[in-house]
């Protein structure tokens, strides 16, 4: 029972006590990290150093790598004729399909977050897009459902619209990858339905009496109170949907096809390591995609103080 | 609202009933017709996808389940402890390691995981699920431990500093306070763990390698026909296909009930 | 201070230590499960992974050796086999193809063979396309573990019936090719929706191959640079460029993407596609209700002779890191040349290499009429079958799987975003850099 007191008693007292707390504090933090501490340095530290080292070479996985400098760097900036389409599509991909989806989630999370019948079999039905994620199934019926004669085309017929073969088109092909994203908004959705269910009810039931309508309380208190969450939506899908893979491969067989439209920036360097075995050069590109994202994300965070809700503040 | 609900939930389930439309359409029929109503009805597809290879269906089933099962220990042990220590506890060098864990995220798998494969083939652990299960329980899903940071951030500070006024350790705050606290958020790491690692391809494919070992996805994709060189088996891909999804659908309605009886009011232990 | 720090120490520890338990618990087991036998991968899809494991239990029971099989998908099996050889973990004996085989063998990861060659595993009944498909660089390296032709040119022989074409001479031209091609797509169009006569194969590899090989040459000489020339190339493009432009070939608007479900024979927009081999027969019937055929590829001008490629499609190699060779090759023997093993692999590898297998498969009447149709079509071709030279290393991005130059330029035309002069001197100086 001492220490109940002598912890009490240090928050409020002089620099001696605060560094021996701040030692105690380090000392509980660090034991507790020690599983994450084990993780981060045997299983992502040492393959990333390795990476980033092979990035420096020519690596064709069947023999030991051999030093090459930047060589790898200089020729994607300068002769690699597929670099750039595949970043442009990339990016494309991120800056529309990322607030797309993060939009129809926190909509139809909103939408699920009551009390009604058969609720949980509504939100299993719209989990499912995310449940049959990459499958094959799902490549083929994205294919068959742009078509020309497939049913996205059949309804905007309605409107009198002719559309195309979407997945022959370059122009096109790249949509159908958004709108792919868009439809399979079941992760994020889950992760606001569960920010919907932490915010205290006590705050609606003031707002109610408050007289405030729906629509001013989702902009006043849940908006506002899930922000850190939003936030950490849009961090994380723009991260993994800079590495995106799967739907590319899905959608064109992992070719890329038609002319790079929907060549992916990880299904490239996926391709340029396994499939043509140019592992070093894959590192490098590896490296160039985290330096942007990491400035991405640096951006992202330094503008969180303006938008997130922080409730230490 | 709920009409809308309603509506849009046709759009969402329209992949599962064509997946399951076209498990039930002989094989000559799958790419002729592509409406949802199969010309010749057969049910073949299931015994025969069931019984195809040389083990029994079934152990693909049972191998992808205790990968899945013990993935959800390891990350709700590892994850949650460790995001509490990144959101909560003040220490040195907290905002650096916070940086470097979000860097892992951010480098593509591809190019890690052959010095990874390395590493596990030198421990001789190549071919056993431990290279699936272990890194779960040291908290390598950093994706999970932001989450959680996030979720912590977002409990009031109040709560704990009451609990340490009366002396409860940073551990005795973690365990009575915040993991209660965090229910929404810990079943929905427990239902990303299982549907991620039900549905990933890509590490068990590198791992598990021995006929016997072979998980749900490994088994589908052999069931995919791409090049045509052999009689094509869609109709049991897609049968399975429609099989696999029935555990992935059990575990998101059993977990999301856990979802709308959240803690509903905070300040229960303060 | 210091008595709690101990306390907080034991209990955070204890999870440590507990973590580090688990490790070294679980470590041995893990380490047990290595080391089982002789390990063989391949890769397969529909029935043939299924065989080809039924194929390595026959040999196990008749030899009592255990073997460790490893059968996946095509795209898999390349990234994981990349992946263990990188670890120095290759499979004893693992199965290559065309686009890659002089990858693995120049980089010394395939045991040269000549020793077994001849001795252990018995080549007397071989069939020269068979035996020929063993060399990279003078040296043998490659099991062939069945015979294909290359490419295979299918057509829809209900929908030709249909508009009254009755037969194709299997020594046509090329101009021939087109000339029904067009009829066909006329034929097809005139219910106003519109068709095809033939996919657009100008990107592809194979059907390039054959093309320039009509002309004489190969698609590589053995010094490993491209055999062709830019006039080839040009004449290529051109071929299908025209072909697209008259709607003979499949418009790029009106392609579909995928593998083979994704052809104009199975989407019913056109009546010939292309498979990489025989055995893709398989794959389009299962898929078709309608009667598909093969046809060699044309010949290149009237006067030119009939030139076909009979070879194998998959291969099977020895490790030059496995410790127990000698049961390799003793392995490889059996998957080639026993009846068993052919019993049990069917087609699914080709037709067998031994010429008296061929014929003892041919006549037991086990054969469906698909396969029926794969064997025969080796058979005829045989005595017009030369060899090719094995694709080197460097090809892949030029002429390999996914989306080769060779494809991605054939789009580019096609799509009028490159001049066809252009796009083949991109080719030929990609080629400089990688070859």
């Amino acid at each position: 029972m001492s220490q109940q007191a002598s912890v009490g008693e240090v928050v409020r007292v002089a620099s001696p006590a605060r560094t021996v707390r701040q030692r105690s504090a380090n000392g509980a933090a660090y034991t507790m990290l020690v599983p994450w501490l084990v993780g981060f340095f045997g299983l992502t530290a040492i393959p990333m150093v390795a990476s980033l080292y092979l990035s420096f070479t020519d690596y064709s996985l069947l023999a030991p790598p051999e030093w090459v400098g930047a060589d790898n760097y200089a020729y994607m900036f300068n002769g690699d004729y597929r670099f750039w389409p595949s970043l442009t599509v990339t990016a494309f991909y991120v800056f529309v399909s990322v607030p797309l989806a993060t939009v129809v989630a926190l909509a139809v999370a909103v939408g699920l977050n009551r009390k009604m019948r058969g609720i949980g079999i509504l939100r299993s039905v719209y989990y499912l897009p995310s449940l049959l994620g990459g499958s094959v199934a799902i490549a083929i019926m994205w294919r068959e459902l742009f078509d020309k004669n497939g049913l996205v085309n059949l309804v905007l017929s309605w409107f009198g619209i002719d559309g195309p073969a979407w997945l022959a088109l370059p122009q096109t092909a790249p949509w159908t990858l958004v709108f792919l994203h868009a439809w399979q908004f079941g992760a994020p959705m889950v992760i606001f339905l569960a920010a919907l269910k932490q915010i205290p009810s006590d705050l609606y039931e003031a707002a109610e009496l408050d007289g405030a309508n729906r629509v001013q309380v989702f902009f006043t208190i849940t908006l506002p109170l899930i922000t850190p969450i939003v936030f950490f939506n849009v961090v994380m899908q723009m991260i993994t949907s800079f590495q995106a893979f799967t739907p590319a491969f899905v959608i064109s067989n992992g070719t890329g096809a038609p002319l790079d439209s929907t060549l992916f920036y990880t299904l490239y360097l996926y391709i340029e390591g396994f499939g043509n075995f140019r592992m070093g050069y894959a590192a490098a590109l590896a490296w160039v995609l985290l330096a942007i994202i990491a400035g991405l994300t640096a951006l992202a965070f330094a503008t969180a103080r303006f938008w997130v809700f922080n409730p230490d503040d | 609202m709920p009409a809308v609900l309603v509506l849009g939930a046709l759009l969402m389930v329209y992949p599962l009933l064509w997946m399951f439309s076209s498990s039930l359409k002989p094989e000559d029929e799958i790419f002729r017709n592509l409406s949802l109503i199969p010309q010749a009805l057969t049910f073949q597809n299931y015994p025969k996808g069931w019984t195809f290879f040389n083990v029994p269906f079934s152990l693909y089933f049972i191998n992808s389940f205790v990968i899945a099962a013990i993935a959800i220990v390891g990350n709700l042990l590892s994850c949650t402890i460790t995001a509490y220590v990144f959101a909560r506890l003040r220490f040195r060098w907290r905002n650096l390691w916070f940086s470097l864990m979000l860097l892992g995220l951010m480098l593509p798998h591809h190019v890690t995981i052959i010095p990874q494969y390395i590493m596990f083939n030198n421990a001789h652990l190549v071919n056993t699920i431990l290279p699936l299960v272990l890194p779960k329980f040291l908290a390598v899903d950093s994706f999970f431990v932001f989450l959680m940071v996030q979720f912590i951030r977002s409990i009031p500070r109040e709560l704990d500093e009451a609990a340490t006024m009366d002396g409860a350790g940073p551990f005795r705050v973690f365990v009575d306070i915040i993991l209660p606290l965090c229910t929404p958020a810990l079943v929905t790491v427990s239902i990303f763990t299982f549907v991620w690692t039900w549905n990933d391809f890509f590490s068990q494919l590198l791992y598990l390698t021995s006929g016997d070992k072979l998980t749900v996805p490994l088994a589908l994709r052999m069931l995919n026909s791409s090049t045509g060189e052999a009689t094509s088996t869609w109709g049991i891909l897609f049968a399975m296909s429609c099989l696999s999804i029935i555990p992935l659908l059990a575990i998101f309605f059993f977990f999301q009930r856990r979802l709308v009886e959240g803690i509903a009011t905070t300040g229960l232990k303060g | 201070m210091t008595r709690m720090n101990k306390r907080q120490f034991l209990k955070y520890g204890g999870t440590a230590l507990g973590a580090g338990m688990l490790a070294g618990v679980l470590g041995p087991i893990g380490a047990r499960a290595q080391g089982a036998g002789l390990t063989v991968a391949w890769w397969g899809e529909g029935d043939q992974n299924k065989r080809t494991a039924d194929a390595m239990q026959a040999y196990a029971k008749a030899s009592g050796i255990t073997i460790d099989p490893q059968g996946t998908n095509f795209n898999g099996y390349w990234d994981r086999l990349a992946t263990q050889v990188a670890g120095g973990n290759a499979p004893d004996v693992f199965q290559v193809f065309l686009a890659t085989m002089a990858e693995y063998a120049a980089r010394g990861t395939i045991e040269p063979i000549g020793n077994y060659l001849g001795s252990v595993i018995d080549t007397s009944d071989w069939a020269p396309a068979a035996r020929d498909s063993v060399y990279f660089g003078g040296e043998q390296y490659f099991v062939p573990l069945g015979l294909s032709t290359q490419p295979a040119i299918i057509y829809d022989k209900t929908v030709l019936e249909g508009i009254g074409i009755t037969e194709l001479k299997p020594d046509w031209t090329l101009a021939e090719f087109r000339e029904i091609g067009a009829e066909i797509a006329e034929a097809l169009s005139a219910d106003g929706e519109q068709k095809f006569g033939m996919d657009d194969m100008g990107g592809s590899q194979t059907v390039l191959e054959a093309f320039v090989r009509s002309k004489g040459v190969n698609m590589f000489t053995d010094e490993g640079q491209l055999g062709f020339s830019k006039d080839d190339l040009i004449e290529w493009y051109e071929f299908w460029d025209e072909a697209r432009a008259a709607g003979v070939a499949v418009a790029p608007e009106a392609r579909q993407q995928g593998g083979f479900e994704a052809t104009g024979i199975i989407r019913g927009v056109a009546a010939f596609s292309t498979a990489a081999s025989t055995k893709g027969l398989q794959g389009f019937q299962s898929l078709s209700q309608n009667q598909l055929e093969f046809n060699p590829w044309p010949r290149y001008a009237a006067d030119s002779e009939r030139i076909e490629l009979v070879t194998p499609v998959e291969w099977m190699v020895i490790s030059a890191t496995s410790d127990q060779k000698d049961e390799a090759a003793a392995l490889l023997n059996f998957i080639v040349n026993d009846p068993a093993s052919i019993t049990a692999m069917g087609i699914s590898k080709g037709a067998p290499v031994g010429n008296a297998l061929r014929k003892q498969i041919l006549e037991s009447g086990e054969l469906s009429e698909t396969e029926t149709k794969i064997y025969n079509v080796v058979e005829e071709a045989l005595p017009y079958s030369k060899p090719r030279v094995i694709y080197p290393p460097g090809s892949g991005p030029l002429v390999g799987p996914g989306t080769p130059l060779i494809a991605l330029l054939n789009d580019q035309i096609a799509f009028k975003q490159i001049a066809i002069p252009a796009a083949v001197d991109r080719f030929f100086s990609e080629a400089d850099r990688n070859l």
